[in-house]
């Protein structure tokens, strides 16, 4: 169970833009245990997709380049292989899930041809043999009726069962790692909680790990083990989930946490207005001198502006980016 | 049903209707209908917030737009000020327009690509003849003050905003009209979460100021939540519940609304604990095309009975100010 | 934005203009350069073309007539591209015909512009019966060829200037009033266009102040590549005998009048069918290259 299975160490991933260069992950390090699941939380522009595409491989380049750090996967550095190595182990051994359900599948195809397909690439199995398998997928995946809708194409399916179906095709060659961006985000809320019922039921069943990736901190409450918070393509904090929603330390995480508005919080506390992180996240292209949210940061000092805090262990497994600690 | 008029109120709408017709074929012949909106009551007292929540396609976006006149609604009576709304010549409804603004979900097209901020603010106050020329600078100014923007934001283009920003500046310009009412369809759903505070705030301060009335249309219940005093929850062109927000969240009677509630994942610690143990609900929101016999509730509904699945249940009062649309109500399912 | 957007707008984002890069950016759209160059010193010939051009383009002098171009034996620097049967500078003539060219080129275009983006805004922005008739008038005239319908209203109009820029603007509006319909459709989807109609503005304010800019640029960049189009039509036409009339110089009408003298004194026909060729590909190259530049722009908006 504590194995580790993907260990990223000084990750930085960089965009050579006509305006300059976007550091749009800078030394990311962490790691995610066997069978666990770690999300990671932050709003868009802080580099949490770009850290996923980098593990995949699939920055597009030019303009981007991942410019130093390891990605090691079951003791092999995915960034020494070759392309073709890379392939794979993608949507093999590492599989990802994406945001639009609607865009991420091919309108031509019907929905076993997409499941099918991962078989027969990555399997050599048959056409009759995949599509056995892609029925058996679609079970899996809560899908009802599997044998009719294995002949439908995705127009034809709710939204829900479109990222069903994108589960399915991940799931297909059984990965030991799921990335999900932001999985859940165009659904509604019942549907949400379906989805995430069944990526943790998944997740039990076949002693896979998943990297969710979220800006809804509920979401990570309700799924992860780990979180990782990230701001302007940096770590922040990192910790078990139930630590960091009990005992958040970073201001910026604690900022995060105070503009949600929580279910009965008015009734419990009285109203009061939400708080708000003022300002705006840093340009990626001009980094400021220092820690990188001192200029919105509520309890900023003198030596925040000075030089860049690095990630400090306030209790076992709970690390901080900040002087305050 | 809801029969307590009284000189509060600003808005009383009745029986409204939506039916979107589907067009087929060459000669555009009429195959079937869209319910988008099938039968909604709700009024809004003056200066309070009523938040209207539900799931995409359960019609929450067209109610808002029926209201702010849109679209032209298929049927049912809504009465603004004493006035009904549908059925009023150009100058009038130029008039209601004055009264009740809408606020738009998405900051990147809600505001015109080609337009500084000063003309996009300023049209609205000359076309209405709202400030003399001379005192029009200034009143832009004061209208970009009032939603938390520097004046000299003014000559900018929207593409020079954040999402936030431009979220304001929408605001600035339905403020501009000095309206009575605000209807404001998703205003933080595009927005990340610490700008979302920001906007949740800021129309929170602008209606105590104003003594706005407000519709926030919303599928998040926890930003309605926080801003309403009163809610209503749809599905599927219908409202099943209307409480207040205390009642709503404390003694939910609708097996929807109760569901909703229970899908809400919350930024708390012991969420996997949580997540493990709550009942979710099966199945996805039928099609508005084909809405299901009876409660329109009752593919998806645990409680469901045979008399559900025959006849649509009515509106019931389970306490001062709380309606249902349920044949069991109740607190626990 | 979400990251991905993000990295997808790193492809598209708009250049900056300085230094170096401007002059890489230059070199990227070296063909839209080019005829940019050509299409402008075109312009500047069609202006000042009384003082540029060596002789007179309606003198005849039969002493000189049928002179071969300059690097020909036989040729003399008076007449650097030659003369024509009657003796007429044929380099001075193109010069001339460069005004009656672009001019029909620019004004048929506006002129299509004008009608087809007022049909299209109409049809798109009211729908209903208004857009149906539109619409059926657009498929209508688009089952007929371009050219065809312009030759036959030349002839039924009768061939002079001012109707043959008439009869290229009626057979050529239909491709933009389709493009702004499109257009109007999309935009009133928007939600800055429902904002309008929240505010009360009136429906011609909407379609002139907040519809018609946000449709006008793409417009006129597709419309670069219809000069080229009217500029070869009215040669066209001036060929056929039902353009311009001789003796004025038009690019068509030294076609013509050279196709008979094709084989021995090819200068005649090959110069003016040249021009053609030319303003024509400088037209199309700097269209394309409009185009390229305001697409993703627009795209992101």
């Amino acid at each position: 169970m504590n194995q580790t299975l993907l260990d990223i160490k000084e990750l930085s991933t960089r965009f050579h833009t006509p305006e300059g260069v976007v550091r749009a992950v800078d030394r990311v390090t962490f790691n995610i245990k066997k069978g666990s699941c770690l999300g990671i939380v932050g709003e868009s522009g802080c580099g949490k997709s770009v850290t996923a595409l980098s593990i995949m491989q699939l920055i597009p380049s030019p303009p981007g380049k991942i410019s130093n750090g390891s990605i090691m996967f079951e003791n092999r550095d995915l960034l020494g292989l070759s392309p073709n190595e890379v392939r794979g182990i993608r949507g093999k051994e590492i599989s990802m899930i994406f945001q639009e359900p609607m865009t991420s599948l091919n309108p031509v195809y019907t929905v076993g041809n997409q499941i099918g397909e991962t078989y027969q690439i990555h399997q050599g199995l048959s056409s009759k043999e995949a599509r056995e398998k892609s029925i058996e997928m679609l079970s899996l995946v809560g899908i009802p009726s599997p044998q009719k809708r294995v002949d439908e194409y995705p127009h034809q399916l709710s939204g829900g069962m479109r990222q069903r179906v994108m589960i399915a095709i991940a799931m297909a060659c059984q990965p030991k790692l799921l990335i999900a961006d932001e999985p859940t985000t165009a659904l509604d809320v019942t549907i949400q909680a379906q989805i995430l019922d069944l990526m943790a039921g998944l997740q039990e069943k076949m002693d896979m790990s998943i990297m969710m990736i979220t800006h809804d901190l509920g979401v990570i409450a309700e799924i992860s083990d780990q979180v990782v918070v990230m701001y302007a393509g940096q770590v922040v904090e990192q910790s078990s989930v139930d630590e960091l929603f009990e005992y958040p330390f970073h201001p910026y995480t604690q900022g995060l946490l105070g503009s949600m508005p929580k279910l009965g919080d008015k009734f419990l506390r009285g109203k009061h207005p939400l708080q708000e992180i003022s300002g705006q996240v840093p340009d990626l292209i001009n980094l400021p001198v220092g820690c990188l949210f001192a200029s919105r940061c509520p309890r900023v000092e003198k030596q925040c502006r000075e030089a860049l805090p690095g990630l400090t262990e306030v209790s076992s497994e709970h690390d901080v980016r900040c002087w305050l600690v | 049903m809801i029969s307590n008029t009284n000189n509060d109120t600003l808005l009383q709408v009745k029986n409204l209707k939506m039916h979107f017709p589907i067009k087929k074929g060459l000669l555009q012949r009429q195959v079937g209908s869209v319910f988008a909106v099938d039968g909604v009551d709700f009024q809004i007292s003056k200066g309070e917030t009523l938040g209207l929540v539900g799931e995409s396609g359960c019609g929450k976006t067209t109610v808002g737009r029926c209201i702010i006149g849109l679209y032209k609604a298929t049927a049912g009576s809504m009465v603004f000020q004493n006035k009904e709304v549908n059925n009023q010549s150009r100058n009038q409804m130029v008039e209601l327009r004055r009264n009740m603004q809408m606020i738009f979900q998405d900051p990147y097209s809600s505001l015109n690509p080609r337009m500084r901020v000063r003309d996009m603010i300023g049209e609205v106050l000359t076309v209405h003849g709202l400030v003399k020329p001379k005192h029009r600078a200034q009143r832009i100014s004061e209208l970009l003050d009032q939603v938390g923007l520097k004046p000299e934001f003014a000559a900018r283009y929207p593409h020079e905003f954040s999402g936030g920003q431009r979220q304001r500046i929408g605001i600035a310009r339905a403020l501009a009209m000095g309206p009575k009412m605000l209807v404001a369809d998703e205003p933080v759903s595009a927005l990340d979460v610490s700008v979302q505070a920001q906007v949740i705030n800021l129309l929170d301060r602008l209606k105590q100021k104003f003594n706005l009335s407000m519709l926030i249309i919303s599928h998040d219940l926890g930003v309605v939540e926080h801003v309403s005093d009163r809610i209503a929850v749809m599905y599927l062109g219908k409202i099943v519940e209307t409480a207040s927000d205390k009642n709503l969240y404390n003694k939910p009677h609708h097996p929807y609304t109760l569901a909703l509630l229970e899908a809400i994942p919350q930024p708390r610690s012991g969420g996997r604990i949580r997540r493990k143990t709550r009942s979710i609900l099966g199945g996805d929101v039928p099609s508005p095309i084909n809405p299901p016999q009876g409660c329109h509730f009752h593919p998806r509904c645990p409680r469901v009975e045979d008399q559900c699945r025959r006849e649509r249940p009515p509106m019931v009062e389970v306490s001062q100010g709380h309606m249902v649309s349920c044949f069991f109500p109740g607190e626990k399912s | 934005m979400t990251e991905s957007e993000f990295i997808q707008n790193l492809h598209t984002t708009a250049p900056t203009w300085s230094g170096i890069r401007f002059l890489k950016r230059m070199w990227q759209f070296r063909m839209g350069v080019i005829g940019g160059l050509f299409l402008l010193s075109l312009i500047i010939i069609a202006v000042f073309t009384a003082w540029l051009a060596p002789h007179n383009p309606y003198t005849q002098d039969v002493t000189q007539s049928l002179a071969p171009p300059v690097w020909i034996e036989g040729g003399s620097s008076d007449h650097l591209l030659g003369t024509d049967h009657l003796g007429r500078d044929i380099l001075s003539r193109i010069m001339y015909g460069s005004r009656i060219s672009l001019v029909i080129g620019f004004s048929a275009v506006t002129l299509q512009l004008i009608l087809g983006v007022a049909l299209g805004m109409l049809a798109g922005y009211y729908q209903g019966w208004v857009d149906s008739l539109i619409s059926f008038l657009v498929d209508a005239m688009l089952s007929f060829p371009y050219i065809l319908l312009a030759i036959s209203l030349v002839a039924v109009l009768g061939a002079s200037f001012q109707n043959i820029i008439i009869a290229l603007a009626i057979s050529g509006w239909t491709k933009y009033a389709r493009i702004s319909r499109i257009e109007t459709i999309k935009l009133k989807e928007q939600e800055f266009i429902l904002a309008t109609h929240s505010l009360a503005y009136s429906s011609w304010r909407i379609i002139i102040n907040h519809i018609l800019p946000n449709i006008l640029p793409t417009l006129v960049v597709i419309s670069t590549v219809g000069v080229a189009r009217a500029i070869i039509s009215e040669s066209l036409l001036s060929f056929l005998g039902l353009g311009i009339q001789p003796p004025t110089p038009s690019w068509g009408v030294m076609l013509a009048e050279g196709r008979d003298f094709m084989f021995m004194q090819w200068w005649l026909a090959a110069f003016p069918g040249m021009a053609i060729f030319l303003a024509a590909l400088s037209i199309n190259f700097l269209g394309d290259t409009l185009r390229d530049l305001t697409d993703p722009y627009l795209r992101k908006n």
